[in-house]
């Protein structure tokens, strides 16, 4: 059906009237479903799925139908042409395969079965399993496949340092600390996984031994690095080690101590880590911590748009849901995300000087802190209708503090740790140092920074402030460098960013918006749905219901017009940041609430100001 | 004599008459103005002379203004006898001020009676009372002629001296000549203007106003002063009712370039004030708010800094805001319009003159503007820093209003040194940079202390610091200045 002209006093009947009921409706849908455990919120590739089907054979973490559901969206998930699976940008990625693989052979796959035999060549041909990553290396040492010297050894040492070190395991990111301090447990445990062993996964050179892997870096720090790992390795031989087993005590407590309330560890992976630490620990399976951590891994599982059951990496995450809360107007809801505002400071507080607040990457999650969810959050609770309450009030001043307080010294925000991308353990020359931080590309900073700024603008702050003016440098310093290669929603979001901070004479304002109109496309779009729902939010800040504003909101109605109610709730999806092997997570609900975002705050805008106009 | 400042004015003549000549011409009729011509009319020990105080508003000027007055002040309005009428009027004795840090900190109390040798409260009331009281009161003066609703257009000059006014009487223009001219037409004064005074005036920002019954404020008769959102909030009574209730007055210190306009703006203080204020009063306030933008726009005044331009020349006087004003944190404005009044009427007083002679010459008021020009400076250094540190502006300036609370939690004799310079009780140069060099100290000793955060990095700290120490030592030239104004010898005055 073609879009039919917007015009002015819309009624019922009329299709941006009819667009925004259906959206919202699908919004709802939407965040019953991620209540219930039936859909997930951010969807990542087979791996955290192939590492529970593992775990499963220790920790007792499926049934057999979802063991079975779980092996189907496995082999359903691998390349017909390649034999390989991928991560959810499409690309071929040994690690997703080597775990994939093996999961499928722990569920009584025949080696010889044509579609194994395709993935083990595709393992061949991307190096062998030796060269995947870390997390896959973990999972052979711990079946005994390979030796624990194929990973490097971090010396015990460092779980005894004062935390304010720079070297000390709780200066690294989050999520690697969760995993880090798990693994150290397991690798000082003598207990081992029953699991059948893949050795097929791993090259043999001419002489039929295996290729160990090389931990550091090439050159000459990194060869000094692997005799200093040598040497360490030959140190735990010594019998009666003190420090040693004083350090294996604190990383044992310390993953006793740094469950969340919601059962987890940061997210599915250091979860399942931590379960397999404590299970080595002695921990039986009616241990309290066992159970909540299985109880977890649980509710992180539902099902994908193909109706597919995977392994999330976290339960509903607070942006998912707050974004999900705004679209759909759900004021029980929005309430709720009120109340699972962070009360205690954790880690993410040693670095930040201020009270707790802000929002958790998912509800329960009190230690984690997550700049994307707060700043989810803050534009969520401005559809609060009950909004001029003290609880509300004092959640924003709380959110308003932490977010200027996990500001980087040169302007922009981190996701969860302020120093998270500069971990001193990670200038290390070891192979996988990165993943000890975690870094966000510049572009991710600069959309990150855009919309933290966007929301401290509506709490009051502009570009007179130093904080706002530092982060604002920030933003220009990238788009002088790189503002041409930007995505289409970070030119969204700094365009809703310069609007709010700056005056309509900016001239940075002018050139953001110019770079936001020169990529509409002839139909009207920005490219898929979610970019044109973000462009016609940005197109909305800088300049109100405009004409290009206006042919963005009518080729977003005609998609919602021709989507039919079983297809609506997936009209668009796009990306989000992951953790870890699953570095980037398919957002499936953020075509639908990004267009009823979008389509309200036009609907809004046509309504105060009479009708669209005709300028642009 | 009880005043009762809602009464309707005297009627005036249709045609007011002016005399030829007056011994004071007085522009403006707000605080400085009235008190001036009060002090110089019990300063006449003949009783012969005439005073005539012109103002541009019949009434009162729209603009709210300054409600606030230190005790020094309050002990000049109780001598010039303005202090019974304004109490009976609804005007509030104020204990001190209560200072909070953000919305969830302890309030700290800075107390007028710690202070020794001087009142124990000061006083505040609504500009339009304080306004409206002072008016009929010196109407009631014999020797003073009010005429309000007439503009000086120009100034007469006899060679290099100032010799009267041009009043511009519909389309009369109506010559009037004075021994003395004084400007209190305030910052923007129109006097000093025509006197070819130069000034370096700049616009600071807004301040939007709203009133509240029996506010929730942490010390309810004190003048509270609360930071953390984008300006500072005071709120503080203005008006004692008959039934018990207190009217208090809640002020925003807006930006330059103003977020909104209209009925918008009273959005933008719901945004970007209203979650900064504790629990009750944030109610209270998002209540009042909501009320006066559903009817007309909030009270708006603009915020100056006018560093101190010469404050005479042959001739004239300038006294008040028209001498020199800083932004209204400190509450300090009006106190010094009552400082020069007292000033000036004691010059007055000094002169023996008969009725005849000219009775303030330029010898008095060479001395006036040595007196004025010792105080002022102190006040204008006090006020730009702590309206510097108070808006928060930059780490220099968060990190030392950081350390002024730190400052004054340590020990009430530091509380009672900060307010007695802040509230004129305190000008001696040696204390000004004693206070001045704890301050700066505490700065660089809180900067490296995080108030949360166990394992704050050491750059941050540093940076801290670094900007404390840079905003200490851009001030540096303004404390010289304010030492020089103290012990600057009278004959190197120009």
């Amino acid at each position: 059906m073609p879009a039919q002209p917007l015009s002015q006093g819309v009624t019922v009947e009329q299709p941006l009237e009819r667009s925004l009921s259906r959206t919202q409706r699908a919004a709802r849908d939407w965040l019953g479903q991620l209540d219930a455990g039936v859909r997930v919120g951010l969807v990542p590739d087979v791996g955290p799925t192939a590492e529970v089907v593992l775990a499963d054979r220790v920790l007792g973490l499926l049934d057999l139908g979802e063991r079975r559901d779980l092996l189907a969206h496995i082999r359903e998930r691998q390349d017909a042409e390649t034999g390989s699976w991928s991560n959810t940008l499409g690309e071929a990625d040994l690690s997703v395969s080597a775990l994939a693989y093996w999961a499928l052979l722990a569920g009584g796959d025949d080696r010889e079965a044509e579609w194994m035999v395709a993935g083990r060549r595709a393992v061949y041909r991307l190096g062998g399993a030796q060269r995947a990553d870390f997390h896959v290396r973990l999972w052979l040492a711990l079946s005994g496949m390979t030796p624990w010297s194929w990973l490097p050894a971090i010396p015990a040492e460092l779980w005894l340092l004062p935390e304010h070190m720079a070297l000390s395991p709780q200066r690294i990111a989050a999520w690697a600390r969760n995993l880090l301090t798990a693994y150290h447990v397991l690798s000082t445990t003598p207990a081992r996984l029953h699991l059948p062993t893949p050795d097929e996964l791993l090259l043999a050179g001419a002489d039929g031994q295996t290729i160990p892997p090389r931990l550091t870096r090439p050159g000459f720090s990194g060869d000094l690095l692997q005799a200093f790992d040598r040497l360490i390795k030959l140190s735990r031989k010594l019998p009666h080690n003190l420090v040693r087993s004083s350090a294996r005590r604190t990383a044992a407590d310390l993953v006793r101590d740094n469950q969340q309330e919601n059962g987890g560890w940061f997210s599915v992976r250091p979860t399942l880590a931590s379960l397999l630490a404590l299970r080595s620990q002695g921990a039986t399976s009616d241990d309290p911590k066992l159970r909540r951590g299985i109880e977890y891994v649980t509710r992180c599982r539902g099902r994908n748009a193909t109706g597919a059951l995977v392994q999330g990496l976290t339960g509903p995450p607070t942006t998912v849901r707050a974004s999900l809360l705004q679209a759909a107007g759900e004021q029980e809801g929005l309430v709720a995300l009120l109340e699972a505002e962070i009360d205690r400071r954790g880690p993410w507080a040693a670095r930040a000087d201020t009270y707790a607040g802000g929002w958790p990457l998912e509800a329960g999650q009190e230690d984690y802190l997550d700049v994307d969810a707060t700043i989810c959050a803050l534009s969520a609770l401005r559809g609060l209708e009950d909004r001029d309450t003290p609880r509300t009030w004092g959640a924003l001043r709380r959110a308003g503090n932490v977010l200027f307080a996990m500001q980087e010294a040169d302007g922009r925000f981190p996701r969860f740790e302020r120093g998270e991308d500069s971990v001193p353990l990670a200038s290390l020359p070891w192979a996988e140092a990165d993943r000890l931080c975690f870094c966000s590309d510049a572009e991710t900073s600069v959309s990150r920074t855009a919309a933290a700024l966007t929301q401290l603008a509506g709490l009051g702050w502009r570009a007179e402030d130093d904080r706002v003016k530092k982060g604002m440098k920030y933003i220009e310093r990238n788009l002088e460098l790189e503002g041409n290669r930007w995505s289409i929603q970070t030119r969204a979001t700094v365009g809703r960013c310069v609007a709010a901070v700056f005056e309509p004479q900016s001239e940075l304002r002018a050139r953001v918006e110019q770079s936001l109109r020169s990529r509409q496309r002839e139909d009207g779009s920005f490219g898929t749905v979610v970019d044109t729902a973000r462009a016609l939010g940005g197109l909305l800040a800088l300049d109100g219901p405009c004409v290009q504003a206006q042919r963005a909101a009518r080729f977003l109605v005609d998609v919602v017009e021709r989507s039919d109610s079983s297809s609506i709730a997936d009209i668009g999806s796009s990306t989000a940041r992951g953790f870890g092997t699953s570095r980037t997570l398919v957002d499936e609900s953020a075509g639908v609430r990004e267009t009823r975002i979008a389509l309200g705050e036009y609907h809004d805008l046509i309504q105060n100001t009479g009708h669209p106009r005709s300028g642009g | 004599m009880p005043l009762d400042p809602e009464s309707t004015p005297r009627p005036r003549p249709e045609t007011p008459t002016f005399a030829a000549h007056y011994d004071v011409v007085i522009v403006g009729a707000g605080v400085a103005g009235c008190a001036v011509a009060q002090s110089l009319a019990l300063a006449d020990k003949t009783g012969q002379r005439n005073i005539l105080v012109v103002d541009l508003h019949k009434d009162v000027s729209p603009r709210f203004s300054g409600e606030m007055i230190h005790p020094k002040g309050a002990d000049v309005l109780d001598q010039l006898g303005f202090y019974e009428p304004l109490r009976q009027a609804g005007a509030v004795d104020v204990p001190g001020f209560s200072v909070l840090e953000h919305a969830g900190a302890e309030a700290l109390e800075l107390r007028y009676d710690d202070l020794q040798h001087q009142r124990p409260m000061g006083l505040s009331v609504h500009h339009k009372t304080l306004i409206r009281v002072m008016r009929r009161f010196i109407e009631a003066r014999p020797n003073i002629s009010l005429r309000a609703g007439f503009r000086v257009v120009d100034l007469l000059r006899e060679g290099d001296r100032v010799g009267g006014v041009v009043i511009k009487d519909g389309s009369n223009l109506i010559e009037v000549s004075a021994d003395l001219v004084v400007a209190a037409d305030g910052k923007a004064s129109s006097t000093r203007k025509l006197a070819g005074i130069i000034d370096e005036r700049t616009c600071l920002g807004f301040t939007a106003g709203v009133e509240i019954v029996d506010a929730a404020v942490p010390h309810p008769m004190a003048a509270n002063v609360i930071l953390g959102a984008v300006g500072p909030v005071l709120c503080y009574p203005i008006e004692s009712r008959g039934d018990g209730s207190v009217v208090y007055r809640m002020t925003f210190d807006l930006p330059n370039d103003l977020p909104a306009k209209g009925r918008d703006l009273g959005r933008y203080i719901q945004q970007a004030f209203v979650p900064y204020l504790p629990q009750r009063l944030a109610e209270q306030t998002h209540a009042a708010i909501e009320a006066r933008i559903a009817s007309a726009p909030l009270e708006m005044a603009p915020t100056f800094n006018l560093p101190a331009p010469p404050a005479s020349r042959p001739g004239l006087c300038l006294v008040g805001d028209a001498a020199g004003c800083s932004h209204p944190i400190t509450a300090s404005g009006m106190t010094m319009g009552l400082l020069d009044a007292l000033t000036l009427g004691e010059q007055a007083r000094q002169r023996e003159a008969s009725a005849g002679k000219v009775w303030i010459d330029e010898r008095a008021i060479r001395r006036y503007r040595a007196q004025h020009d010792r105080y002022v400076p102190t006040r204008q250094a006090l006020a730009d820093a702590i309206y510097e540190s108070f808006r928060g502006e930059g780490v220099g300036a968060r990190a030392i209003q950081k350390a002024l609370f730190s400052y004054w939690r340590a020990s009430p004799a530091n509380r009672r040194r900060s307010l007695a310079l802040l509230s004129c009780a305190e000008g001696r140069p040696r204390v000004f940079l004693s206070e001045y060099l704890r301050a700066a100290g505490h700065a660089v000793r809180t900067g490296m202390r995080p108030d949360y955060a166990p394992h704050y990095p050491m750059s941050d700290r540093l940076r801290r610091v670094g900007g404390a120490v840079e905003m200490a030592r851009s001030k540096l030239g303004l404390v010289a200045e304010v030492a020089w104004a103290q012990v600057r010898p009278g004959w190197i005055r120009t």
